[in-house]
């Protein structure tokens, strides 16, 4: 299992390499966001929560509009059948995807922390707020890409996609911008130790059931 | 040649792993591929009506039929790809849909794409891994490599295995999807759908000779397609209509 899942996701990296301008776009998205978000509330007392409170908006509405068609596309270009043959578990084919959101995703994330500075110069990006980003990164890669192969058979799926993220990631969002929020503010461990084990506790939920779904998304 | 000393306990394991394994299979092994009683309905429409296929190792089956008659729809069965409503498909004794059947199985359609920004050589690896997995011999590199290289060389892709896939002219892109079926083990079935449609006389000459000797069950409206092969099966309408040589 692990090795399948080594030579699916390295392929699925090398895929992300060649159309790497997905990345700038998911990046675009984020960014212009971010940017409306922090000019519209500039005036907030709590800076902490605002910049929590955009950079997770920014993110899910990257990864709504950027990984919706991660299996749509395989479809469209008339891949999918062949995917779905490979002698591989169903659930490697699923979690390589997935891995490669999150590289994707973690890329926009980097280049959006820097401006946690201008909207909050005293914020410490240390490794509990560096937690939240992995888990919270992992957690919407892996919740859209299992949405775009339960979307994938359906009509107007691709449409669906975005409306179907927003409900299914919501403990993760509430939890990352709360905790994100506290740890980036220098808050006591014990104001965003449960947050980070609510995303932990998530993420591995879906780990799951994605395992459990993988057959009968991308099986007969 | 090299020689390696007899390691008693562990030899012994693998040949029970390997009985145990055999055991698992259905009683119609060696058959390559087993429809019995297929029954698909989709919608209101019964596309397969109760059809019965046998495919023996080395087999080369056609199968023709007017646009509808059910052939698209029995080759996604017998990969696995559909389930039936009724009925059960055995690939080498295994059910379709088991990681271990697609491990024998290559399937290429005319439907099928390429990924425009991968190469040849990216997609050939990944599928030449695959269909090594859990085999010691060829999970080395230089094994998938030389892997790589003689589907390449089959289907005279050879100078083309490094261009992106979107770069490749759609014969060439064919070829490619053949060299990706065809690289399920020797002793595998590949299931093709009109997959050799497009190709040019002599493109179609090099893949009959790089299938030479292997189990083929392909839908065609060419006869001369079918004339390659050794017996036809014709559908019509969910229903085996007629079989010929």
């Amino acid at each position: 299992m692990w090795r399948d899942l080594m030579a699916l996701t390295r392929l699925e990296v090398a895929r992300e390499w060649r159309h790497r301008e997905r990345a700038w776009v998911a990046l675009l998205t984020a960014l212009l966001t971010a940017s409306v978000g922090l000019i519209a509330f500039h005036e907030q007392a709590d800076e902490a929560a605002l910049l929590s409170a955009t950079l997770w908006v920014s993110l899910v509405f990257a990864a709504s509009v950027s990984l919706a068609r991660s299996f749509g596309a395989e479809r469209d270009e008339g891949t999918l059948d062949a995917l779905r043959l490979l002698p591989y578990e169903r659930a490697s084919l699923l979690w390589a995807k997935a891995s490669a959101a999150a590289l994707r995703m973690a890329f926009v994330a980097a280049l959006l922390l820097p401006l946690s500075w201008l909207a909050l110069p005293s914020a410490r990006v240390g490794p509990a707020a560096l937690a939240f980003v992995a888990l919270g990164v992992a957690g919407l890669a892996l919740a859209a890409v299992t949405l775009s192969a339960v979307a994938v058979h359906a009509r107007a799926g691709d449409s669906l996609l975005p409306l179907l993220l927003l409900p299914l990631a919501a403990p993760l969002i509430i939890s990352a911008v709360h905790g994100f929020a506290h740890a980036v503010a220098g808050a006591p461990a014990s104001e965003w130790r449960g947050p980070l084990l609510v995303l932990a506790g998530y993420d591995l939920s879906l780990l799951a059931a994605s395992a459990l779904l993988a057959e009968s998304t991308l099986g007969a | 040649m090299s020689w390696r000393p007899l390691r008693p306990r562990r030899d012994v394991a693998r040949l029970a792993q390997r009985i145990g394994k055999l055991s698992d299979l259905d009683s119609t092994w060696p058959l390559v591929l087993r429809l019995e009683g297929v029954h698909v309905k989709l919608g209101a429409h019964h596309v397969l009506r109760g059809v019965d296929l046998s495919v023996a190792p080395g087999e080369r089956v056609a199968l023709m039929g007017p646009n509808g008659a059910g052939k698209t729809t029995l080759l996604r069965v017998a990969a696995g790809l559909l389930r039936p409503d009724r009925g059960r498909t055995l690939v080498a004794g295994q059910a379709a849909d088991q990681a271990a059947a697609r491990a024998r199985l290559g399937w290429a359609s005319a439907s099928d794409g390429l990924d425009a920004r991968l190469s040849a050589r990216d997609v050939l690896s990944l599928w030449a891994r695959a269909y090594a997995a859990g085999s010691e011999r060829v999970s080395e590199r230089a094994a998938i490599a030389a892997r790589v290289d003689a589907a390449a060389a089959a289907f005279a892709i050879v100078e083309h295995l490094d261009a992106p896939a979107g770069t490749l002219s759609l014969g060439l892109q064919r070829r490619v999807i053949l060299a990706r079926a065809s690289l399920a083990g020797a002793g595998g079935l590949l299931l093709f759908d009109e997959a050799l449609a497009g190709l040019d006389a002599a493109a179609s000459e090099v893949a009959w000779r790089a299938l030479a000797g292997r189990t083929l069950l392909l839908a065609t409206h060419d006869a001369a397609v079918a004339a390659q092969c050794d017996r036809t099966v014709r559908l019509n309408e969910g229903l085996l209509a007629a079989e010929g040589v």
